[in-house]
């Protein structure tokens, strides 16, 4: 059973989540009708290309017709089912999302990403998508998957690909505190020779040994930074290694990297069962775990 | 030739612990103005508080009087490095009592309710919180310092930069009201 609660926007009793369930499987049948439409068509599409293609050897002056058959066949019969891919996460996933009281957009139109660009590496193509935005437990929380690449269209290198998100936190900082994975001697050095921002060194060593804090206030870093912030920074660490976090104003910015598709569907293979929506869910979870672990909804400023 | 070098790189040794006396007496300059930055802050918010309290705490006259006492006792103290002891133990002090102020401030309703005590208390805490940074920074600082300023070699520059060992910053816990659960849930 997953475990993401019922949010504010949604009702918390039994008998709405089965009904909530119930609207969502609806939903999912009429998906599945439409999958096995269209994987039948693209099945037949290319298996009758292959004969073709194949044929097209034991017939003469048939050879260029073959080939241009051949070859757009699998392509027809293939299109349909990435038209339903996108169908799904621009339709489907945006209602189930809103039964949990969340808002989904496929192509994450509105998700900033200059304030993010001191914890991401530098990159010259950027792809954003499955973002995800409203309320856990009060908090406001608005997370997208983003991949960076560098280089030319023909060698592309990805240099960053995972989560990037916003959290409410529960202290306001004029100051912009950068919290980086510890890059040791090397990182170091290279702050000495060209960074701008001043290297703050705080007092808990597990804490130094796995990351750099970046501040133009030591007194600021600190603030944020307290012994209690630092622990829940470790264990979030351990769960997320290469977590990188900026504080400004009364917002956590953060940068996750994770290879794993968000939301993702393989339509070839995969039926759409009742059971996807709890593998949503589950990658619902690993977000707002987020909230959790940092314990951002606590009252207390500590 | 050997000798050149080794007495280049002697000379390059010095001059960085030379260097780093003058870092460290600088940093824990700069983090002593910046504790002096939030005490002050922490005092400014004492005559609002005041004025709000003489008309709802009439019982309390006694500790609103040591408040403003010790407020413009704070605020005579001369600067530098020699005042500095004795303001951070009469900070610490008026931390405590203004604290001990909010905790008192639950049994008056009518003070409770006024916006002005809300707003104030955010202040607080949040004054708080900046000084508990301020407190963090300036004895890490002071630590640096002091160990430069005791331990040889790094004595011998200190006392060339004119760098003193300086007195740690405590909170004064036994000013500190308990931490009620209820007012954080």
């Amino acid at each position: 059973m997953h475990k993401v609660p019922i949010t504010e926007n949604g009702a918390s009793n039994s008998e709405y989540g089965t009904s909530r369930r119930r609207h969502i499987y609806k939903l999912l049948n009429e998906f599945e009708v439409r999958r096995k439409k269209y994987s039948r068509f693209a099945v037949w599409l290319v298996c009758s290309s292959i004969v073709f293609f194949v044929g097209s050897f034991f017939f003469r002056g048939v050879g260029e017709y073959a080939v241009i058959v051949g070859g757009t066949g699998p392509v027809i019969g293939i299109m349909p089912m990435f038209l339903l891919r996108i169908d799904f996460k621009e339709k489907i996933i945006p209602q189930v999302m809103r039964e949990y009281g969340f808002r989904y957009d496929f192509g994450a139109t509105d998700m900033p990403l200059d304030d993010f660009l001191p914890l991401l590496p530098v990159f010259s193509d950027w792809d954003v998508s499955d973002h995800i935005w409203g309320r856990h437990k009060s908090v406001r929380v608005s997370m997208a998957k983003l991949k960076l690449s560098m280089g030319t269209p023909r060698a592309k290198i990805t240099v960053f690909s995972g989560l990037v998100g916003y959290f409410q936190f529960p202290k306001t900082t004029k100051s912009r505190v950068v919290v980086k994975s510890s890059a040791g001697v090397a990182g170091d050095l290279t702050d000495a020779l060209v960074s701008s921002n001043q290297r703050v060194r705080l007092e808990d060593q597990e804490f130094e040994r796995r990351f750099d804090v970046y501040c133009d206030s030591q007194v600021d870093a600190r603030y944020i930074l307290t012994p209690t912030t630092m622990q829940r920074l470790i264990v979030l660490e351990a769960i997320h290694p290469g977590l990188r976090v900026l504080f400004q104003n009364d917002e956590m910015l953060i940068a996750l990297p994770n290879e794993r598709d968000l939301f993702a569907v393989n339509f070839f293979f995969t039926p759409i069962a009742p059971n996807l929506i709890d593998a949503f869910l589950e990658d619902l979870d690993q977000i707002l775990a987020l909230v959790d672990t940092l314990k951002l909804d606590a009252k207390t400023k500590i | 030739m050997e000798f050149l070098i080794i007495a280049g790189l002697l000379l390059m040794l010095l001059y960085w612990m030379y260097a780093r006396a003058i870092h460290i007496k600088n940093r824990a300059f700069e983090a002593a103005s910046s504790i002096e930055v939030q005490l002050q802050k922490r005092r400014d918010l004492i005559p609002n508080v005041l004025t709000l309290a003489k008309k709802f705490m009439e019982h309390e006259k006694e500790l609103l009087g040591e408040l403003t006492e010790l407020r413009s006792r704070a605020n005579s103290i001369g600067s530098g490095p020699d005042g500095l002891k004795e303001e951070l133990a009469l900070d610490s002090t008026v931390g405590g009592i203004l604290g001990r102020f909010f905790a008192l401030a639950e049994n008056y309703p009518d003070l409770k309710s006024q916006a002005t005590i809300v707003r104030a208390q955010e202040a607080y805490e949040e004054v708080e919180g900046h000084v508990a940074a301020a407190r963090r920074f300036y004895n890490s600082a002071v630590t640096d310092l002091n160990n430069a300023a005791e331990t040889f070699p790094m004595s011998i520059f200190a006392g060339m930069v004119g760098a003193k060992p300086l007195p740690y910053f405590e909170a004064d816990a036994k000013a500190r009201p308990p931490i009620n659960a209820k007012d954080h849930m």
